[in-house]
């Protein structure tokens, strides 16, 4: 996962704050070579055919890197922040040794697929080719 | 056999059960069930006395799970409307489809890895 690259290893990339670990690569800090990576995966997801948008938030739902307007990735984080924490509490209530993998959420128009890590959700915003009715 | 769908509905009857027939029989299903807005079930294949607890956690929770993803899409666009919730997590997925004051659950044993 783009996560796992920084998982901690890397001092230059992330801050100690209390007991929170946060990441900045955000703010282009630290190993050059890293925050490419990201870079790559993110251009890579964001040249695929159908692919509106992407944001990715951290564990507070502040959007930490986007791919549109601002305003607008401010109100899908807010959205999708609520949604995983709802579903993750779900599938952890009707098993406690399972967890929330993908949450996909198909509408006329689009489909959100978000994938939640460790401390970041991921969301892209997918509009298929094909439109089913 | 009498399922308390409304009158709108009963035309399509056989449609909606060949539907039903087609879902859980495809591969990897665990079973469905069908409920009001609130969670009320009004069928299920899970009729077994210790999926109970399964049937009651599901159906109190996605419906809730659907109404926020469905007003999330509302939201963010008022002229778009909400198909269908996928909750996939290590050991299952879960399908959530809202419609007409129907929830359908879907819940699919892990297929693939993706």
């Amino acid at each position: 996962s783009v996560f796992d690259i920084c998982g901690g290893s890397c001092r230059l990339l992330s801050r100690q704050k209390g007991g929170q670990r946060t990441l900045l690569w955000a703010e282009g800090a630290g190993c050059g070579a890293m925050s490419t990576e990201i870079e790559e995966t993110v251009k890579k997801l964001s040249s695929f055919k159908g692919v509106k948008g992407l944001f990715v938030i951290n564990q507070d739902g502040i959007p930490i890197r986007y791919t549109f307007e601002p305003e607008l990735v401010t109100h899908y984080a807010a959205l999708v922040h609520q949604l995983v924490h709802q579903s993750r509490s779900i599938v952890r209530d009707l098993d406690a040794t399972d967890d929330l993998v993908t949450l996909r959420v198909r509408s006329k128009n689009h489909e959100l697929i978000i994938a939640p890590e460790k401390e970041y959700i991921m969301c892209v915003i997918h509009m298929p080719d094909v439109t089913y009715d | 056999p009498c399922f308390g769908f409304e009158g709108k509905m009963a035309a399509n009857s056989l449609q909606i059960e060949e539907t039903l027939k087609r879902i859980q029989q495809q591969k990897g299903v665990e079973g469905y069930i069908i409920s009001d807005e609130v969670g009320n079930v009004l069928r299920t294949t899970f009729s077994d006395e210790s999926e109970k607890d399964l049937v009651t956690k599901l159906s109190s929770e996605l419906p809730a799970l659907a109404e926020r993803a469905s007003s999330a899409v509302r939201d963010l666009d008022p002229t778009n409307m909400m198909r269908f919730v996928r909750v996939q997590t290590r050991k299952k997925e879960l399908m959530i489809s809202k419609d007409q004051g129907f929830v359908l659950m879907v819940v699919q044993g892990t297929v693939s890895p993706e």
